[in-house]
């Protein structure tokens, strides 16, 4: 008697169209999407390479937030009303104190020294600024239409990725299958379903968490029937939030640290992540500690909110269970425990992620190339510009805004955003380049080609204006720089190595249509 | 020191245990093993337990290193290494193997 198929052929077939759809319209949206998010795992690393400035060693103990801080307060506000500030806290990876201030006139960033010397503005929005919100905004933020975007492709692709396991017909035989040798076409398909089959727990966890984290703003209709639309008011009520207007009276704060012993005493231990202080200098104040997150998956920060004048704990509530389980699922994807492993493990699949989506672009453009020949179609060209723009363009791009980063003078106006145009112009340029030359086939070599001369750049140039050149990075123990340094030079090693093999499989294929032709 | 040897147990285990169950699969096995005939019976049965012993031992040590939530993560995302790790492997020896015999070794 004949097996039954577990799967049945007309449900592939019914799979395939959405797949298809899904990966070719939106797979380059996605690839941004990846790209950034593998990088934001190491943001604050990226951030220590683009910022020399901040390159210090952490603190050994804590930092006294009425020794250190407050002065930084009183120097940053200049005389003005505050109507509140922020510190975040320096620890091994951010070995800095960043400060916000809300005062009359508008809002004063800086950033400090653990011991409470002020550093001189870092000139670039770095990794934390630029890279990590154009994973999940794009940077369109106005109205959250880029979360909107975001979370819509998110959608598709967790609909790429079940639609792709019922697709694929001899999914247990072939979970090792890689053949890298002969068609071109086959090796892609091998890769294509080996980075998603055997990466699949990760990117289903990776996609999923990734809406649940902004699930009150893309579902917020529960939030809209409960608060009226407020979603201040709900998060204030989720995750220990609090709040009262000024009173109008003053009275003196009262010193901070005793309230950082406070909340360490409730939590049991733990280091402080963040303070944040309301109506400093009224008798209505109030301060919010916040733990760190970095011994925990959950984003679950324990906030302690203490009256600002007497000292007393005003709040200090455990979350719901829903909320509970929403911070724990939003850590997962957020990686901001301390663990070094998980965070290379992170990285990686992320980028398996974007091996998965460029391999699967590459699959149906290597589908149609063989069925329509060498002449291609209008749609074919797109595609073809589309894939090569937003994989080696996009890395063209963000090794670009790199090096503008370290040739730049430090004192340049408007450093920050040149290296914001300078991004998006390389981008643009490559995705120009791509459409003009996508007649035989996107221009992958040469792009490669350039992305491999650039990281090599942006390695030459960090040493040239910092000094702290790979060998040195490691003498002195800047683990970030050398880090990053390593994974440019590795980058450069792996596109030039692709450069060359695309170099060699050119003339290959030149030669085979010269043959058929003679 | 012991964390990182730990730490290395734990990949060892989940490549050695996806490459015992890589080589229950038919195709592999003729492409490296035996060109002609299939891996007995008994052969699988035994690979196939011992892949789950490798992975039962890699989550066990795992768990014990970093704790149940940061254990499991780990092994998760470790096991998935492993299989790249050995898919790598058996393409290259494949590729190897194939060359030899074009070349007609």
């Amino acid at each position: 008697m004949k097996k039954k198929p577990f799967i049945k052929p007309a449900l592939r077939l019914a799979m395939l169209w959405p797949h298809t759809w899904a990966g070719v319209t939106l797979g380059g949206l996605l690839m941004v999407i990846f790209f950034m998010g593998s990088l934001s795992v190491f943001a604050p690393e990226i951030d220590r390479w683009m910022m020399p400035s901040t390159r210090l060693e952490a603190p050994d103990g804590p930092v006294s937030l009425d020794q250190a801080v407050r002065p930084l307060v009183d120097r940053l506000s200049a005389g003005r009303t505050v109507q509140g500030w922020f510190v975040r806290l320096p620890e091994e990876r951010n070995p800095v104190l960043t400060l916000r201030l809300r005062a009359e006139g508008g809002a004063v960033n800086g950033v400090a020294t653990a011991e409470g010397a002020m550093l001189p503005p870092v000139g670039t929005l770095g990794a934390s600024s630029f890279f990590y919100p154009l994973h999940y905004s794009l940077h369109l933020r106005m109205g959250f239409i880029g979360i909107w975007i975001v979370s819509f492709a998110t959608v598709a692709m967790l609909v790429g990725l079940i639609s792709g396991v019922i697709i694929h017909a001899r999914i247990f035989k072939d979970v090792f299958t890689f053949r890298s040798w002969g068609q071109t076409r086959r090796s892609v398909l091998d890769l294509h379903n080996l980075t998603g089959v055997l990466a699949l727990p990760f990117h289903l966890m990776i996609s999923f968490t990734g809406v649940v984290i902004i699930a009150p703003i893309v579902l917020p209709s529960g939030v809209n029937a409960l608060y009226g639309g407020g979603i201040e008011g709900f998060y204030n009520d989720a995750i220990g939030g609090f709040d009262r207007p000024r009173a109008g009276v003053v009275a003196p704060l009262a010193p901070l640290d005793p309230m950082v012993a406070e909340a360490r005493r409730l939590w049991g231990g733990g280091k402080v992540g963040y303070v944040q202080v309301l109506h400093p200098g009224d008798a209505a104040a109030y301060v919010r500690v916040s733990r760190s997150t970095e011994d925990r998956i959950s984003l679950n920060n324990e906030p302690v909110v203490f009256d600002g004048v007497t000292g007393a704990v005003l709040k200090h509530a455990p979350l719901g269970p829903v909320v509970a389980a929403q911070r724990f699922l939003s850590g997962l994807h957020i990686v901001a425990f301390h663990h070094w492993s998980l965070r290379w493990l992170y990285f990686l699949l992320g980028l398996s992620g974007c091996a998965l989506i460029g391999s699967g672009l590459l699959c149906w453009l290597e589908k149609r190339r063989a069925a329509h020949g060498v002449r291609a179609g209008v749609g074919w060209r797109v595609v073809a510009a589309m894939s090569c723009a937003t994989t080696v363009g996009l890395l063209l791009a963000t090794l670009a805004m790199m090096a503008a980063n370290r040739a730049l003078p430090a004192d340049a106006p408007s450093r920050a955003m040149t290296e914001v145009a300078v991004f998006f112009g390389v981008w643009i340029a490559s995705a120009i380049h791509a459409g003009a030359r996508s007649a035989g086939g996107a221009p992958w070599r040469s792009q490669t080609g350039a992305a491999a001369g650039l990281a090599v750049a942006c390695v030459a140039l960090n040493g040239l204006t910092t000094g702290d050149h790979p060998f040195q990075a490691l003498a002195d123990g800047k683990m970030a720089v050398f880090g990053v340094d390593s994974v440019l030079l590795l980058t450069a090693a792996l596109a030039s190595a692709a450069a060359f093999r695309l170099g060699r499989s050119a003339k290959g294929r030149v030669g085979v249509e010269e043959a058929k032709h003679a | 020191m012991r964390d990182a040897l730990t730490l290395l147990a734990v990949f060892a285990l989940l490549y050695l245990g996806c490459a015992a169950l890589a080589m229950t699969l038919d195709r592999h096995w003729h492409d490296l093993v035996d060109r002609r005939n299939g891996p007995l019976r008994r052969t699988v049965q035994r690979l196939r337990l011992s892949g789950a012993v490798c992975a039962a031992a890699a989550l066990a040590l795992a768990i014990q290193r970093d704790g149940g939530a940061f254990g499991l993560l780990l092994w998760c995302l470790a096991l998935t290494v492993g299989a790249f790790a050995v898919s790598a492997t058996l393409t290259w020896r494949t590729a190897q193997l194939r060359g030899a015999q074009l070349r007609g070794d």
